[in-house]
């Protein structure tokens, strides 16, 4: 007979042995069979010891699944640079007891004070809960957290005036930035990425607690993580997003303000509507006043698509890239201006341009149509400010003559790492002399490149529409490295181009399935099924095609390319279940009924 | 002892020890500042790291911050390791008490989110296994989650880490006694939520079936 209830005697005695073997001491063979049987017996204990089972040895294999390598690479170089900066606080119990009760004293004392200047029948709760010092205090305090700005590139101004890298910004200033972007840097090692076309008003900035109000454009936001209370707060016309760590972005749209959240999850506060939390890799939209009435799109949030969400991860790299503790700064220029300056393969923005970088060796690539690129490997050293001016050769010139890129009259560079021989040498960039540091000259490709290089270099080449060079720098990239996690992403972006620029399906198919053999959670598994069901399309395997269409939808319920599948089963024929009907059948979860 | 037996338990022990001295010249490099070090650590400390975090944060989407504040306090004092122990045993002890203290400042309960099951379609036959799996694991958390933090805590040491009531008494500070009673009353209310749980009975049925 099956026994279900932990409260029999057999139970009882088979607990006290399961305890002593907890507690380390040897059980008899007796015991062990007397335990073993129980538990055939009893499916209350064999139940219990099954899952026991399922936990033990899970080294990556957690509730979460494994980390993906460029997430785990993310979140080491992450772990690394915290350590670098100076500790703030130890984390000894002592020490936060003292703390908590310092604060509570300051607090009292700042009520106190208050209490007599405002008389007693006023905002006496408010006051309570209003954070050590208030913000009138601030105001007056000369060494307050600053936030500087840490790159600008186009027109950044604050308060209508220009906007440099250094400047410090101040609570109530408005930073607006058009034809460019900037990088503010924010106490408690927060850093906001704010693109073209956006102004944001510094509401509040205090050593607990910020608050930035976005009036247009759209921003990237960098928080560490917090415990307690809110801490970071965005406020839109649509209402306010509150976070205590967390990677995410803030977008005005026509539609409304767009809340994206990359990494932790954030609350949303929407006029009008309960407060929400949004988590990682999802994105919701507050609708504003002045906005179009309630969209289409039933669901509160739903998934970040694969190339938005790939997209804003580039912004968190540059977010990197400068907001760090050893840095310096970085002045480049170039003739003619607005060329494309890439750090280490990521766009940061357009000449001129002025940043901080992360102290070490960077590689940087100025762009611009019509003109060859140039290219310099530059060494920074925390403190030491360098320049690099460089006359842009043209390509129809390049071609002929075979001449480098050259450096161009203008400011000397300020750190010796960035010699200028041809200062102030004003000539026609035809007429430029052709002897130049090896450093400015035209890269030859390494022997063996690595394969981040060759991930770079087969980006560089899409990004100049190259195809055929992308898909051989990819395809290079695969081989070499077959095991690497830049190879495994590189099966999707080559399976794209295969498919969408050069005309292979086929080869795109055995992509896109490699990619997903190696992992069926990757972060571009999404987007490899999809491309997998294109490519079927096109080869005209209909009944594979209905199978990985019907996969899809099982897999990804809510995904943003659901209604184009649904549209492709149901012309092939096949009966659609109703988005609602899926999300049901994915929601059993939720613990015992 | 036979002979053999005793060489090879002495090798063993003298493996043992010529791990912990490396362990320990990586700890103080790594406590010195070299970032090398620094970078080997938290590549072999990570998964483990991560997995006992996701179990004791039972859920939240916001563990993953936790596991990378664990493992910055980790690195922050591992030139304190001395190698009475092992790293692995040394770094749990930072990386519960960190997780512990950060669990119980936060306002726990308004942030955490039950994570969606994973449907695992038509995919091949070896990963249908990784998926159940997975999918086995998911639910046992969301039971985890059910228990009081004290509780979980000593259930995912046991379970997951394998440690004794006495090195959770030690990892924890608290008493054996203390943890005894934790361990006996965890097992007794996750007992009474398994048997509700129909795909878990099921599939420890199933298990019991194969064995037979």
């Amino acid at each position: 007979m099956t026994r279900t209830s932990s409260a029999t005697d057999g139970c009882r005695r088979a607990e006290a042995l399961a305890l002593r073997d907890a507690a380390g001491e040897r059980l008899s063979e007796a015991e062990h069979d007397a335990l073993e049987t129980h538990r055939a017996g009893c499916a209350g204990c064999r139940t219990l010891s099954a899952a026991a089972g399922l936990l033990r040895d899970l080294d990556g294999e957690g509730p979460a699944g494994p980390l993906d390598e460029l997430a785990t690479h993310r979140m080491i170089n992450e772990v690394v640079s915290r350590l670098a900066e100076p500790q703030v606080r130890p984390a000894t119990k002592a020490s936060a007891t003292s703390r908590v009760g310092a604060r509570y004293r300051l607090a009292a004392a700042a009520a106190v004070l208050l209490l007599v200047g405002a008389g007693l029948g006023v905002g006496i709760h408010g006051l309570l809960r209003r954070p050590t010092g208030g913000r009138a205090s601030e105001g007056q305090t000369p060494d307050l957290p600053a936030a500087r700005i840490q790159l600008s590139a186009g027109q950044v101004q604050v308060n209508d005036a220009p906007a440099e890298v250094g400047l410090r910004v101040r609570s109530g200033q408005l930073l607006r930035v058009t034809g460019g972007r900037a990088v503010l840097g924010l106490p408690g090692a927060a850093a906001v990425l704010v693109e073209s076309d956006s102004a944001l008003r510094v509401d509040r900035l205090g050593p607990r607690t910020t608050t930035l109000r976005l009036t247009s454009g759209r921003l990237l936001a960098s928080v560490r993580p917090r415990p307690g209370r809110p801490h970071f707060t965005v406020i839109t016309a649509a209402g306010r997003v509150e976070v205590t760590g967390t990677v995410f972005s803030v977008e005005h749209t026509p539609q409304g303000v767009k809340v994206a959240v990359l990494r932790g999850q954030v609350r949303v506060h929407e006029h009008g509507r309960p407060s929400r939390l949004v988590g990682r890799g999802l994105q919701t939209l507050m609708r504003t006043a002045t906005g179009p009435g309630p969209s289409a799109r039933r669901e509160v949030t739903w998934p970040m698509d694969p190339d938005a969400q790939a997209e804003a991860w580039k912004r968190v790299q540059v977010l990197d890239l400068i907001h760090a503790k050893r840095a310096a700064r970085v002045t480049l220029q170039s003739r003619p201006a607005a060329a494309l300056v890439f750090v280490d393969g990521l766009l940061l923005g357009q000449t001129p341009l002025v940043t901080r970088l992360r102290a070490g060796p960077h590689r940087i690539v100025l762009r611009k149509v019509g003109h060859r690129p140039a290219e310099k490997q530059l060494q920074v050293s925390e403190g030491a400010d360098s320049t690099w001016d460089v006359v842009l050769v043209s390509a129809f010139v390049s071609q002929r003559s075979g001449l480098a890129p050259a450096t161009g009259p203008g400011p000397a560079p300020v750190a010796t790492r960035t010699p200028n021989p041809r200062n102030r040498a004003a000539a026609p960039v035809a007429q430029t002399p052709p002897e130049l540091p090896p450093s400015m000259q035209e890269p030859t490709p390494p022997v063996a490149p690595t394969a981040r290089s060759l991930a770079q270099r087969a980006r560089q080449q899409r990004s100049a529409r190259n195809w055929q060079g992308a898909a051989a720098t990819f395809t290079e990239l695969i081989r070499r490295y077959p095991t690497s996690g830049w190879a495994r992403t590189a099966r999707v972006s080559l399976g794209l181009i295969l498919l969408e620029r050069l005309g292979n399906a086929r080869g795109a198919l055995a992509q896109f399935s490699a990619y997903l053999a190696s992992t069926s959670v990757g972060a571009l598994a999404q987007e490899a099924s999809y491309g997998r069901i294109r490519a079927l399309r096109r080869l005209g395997r209909r009944a594979d095609e209905i199978q990985k269409l019907r996969s899809f939808l099982r897999l990804y319920p809510q995904a943003i390319q659901g209604s184009n599948v649904r549209r492709r089963l149901q012309k092939l024929g096949v009966s659609v279940p109703p988005a609602a009907m899926q999300h049901m059948g994915l929601g059993t979860m939720g613990g015992p009924k | 002892m036979p002979r053999g037996l005793q060489v090879k338990s002495l090798r063993l022990v003298s493996e043992e020890r010529s791990s912990r001295a490396l362990d320990r010249e990586l700890a103080r490099r790594a406590g010195e500042g070299d970032e090398a070090a620094r970078r080997e650590l938290a590549w072999r400390l990570l998964p483990r790291v991560r997995t006992t975090v996701h179990y004791l944060a039972a859920g939240d989407r916001d563990a993953d911050d936790l596991v990378q504040q664990a493992l910055v306090e980790v690195l922050r004092v591992v030139g304190s390791f001395r190698g009475d122990a092992s790293l692995e045993y040394w770094a749990d002890r930072v990386v519960v008490r960190t997780a512990l203290r950060r669990i119980k400042q936060r306002r726990w309960r308004e942030t955490i989110v039950r994570m969606e099951p994973e449907e695992p379609g038509v995919v091949e036959a070896d990963q249908q296994r990784s998926y159940e799996r997975r999918e086995l694991r998911r639910r046992l958390a969301v039971h985890l989650d059910a228990l009081s933090t004290d509780r979980r805590v000593v259930v995912v040491l046991h379970w997951v880490r394998g440690y004794t009531i006495t090195e959770i008494a030690d990892l924890t500070d608290a008493k054996l006694n203390t943890v005894r009673g934790r361990l006996r009353d965890a097992k007794r209310q996750l007992q009474k939520q398994l048997l509700k749980d129909p795909v878990l009975r099921d599939w420890a049925e199933s298990i019991h079936d194969t064995n037979q």
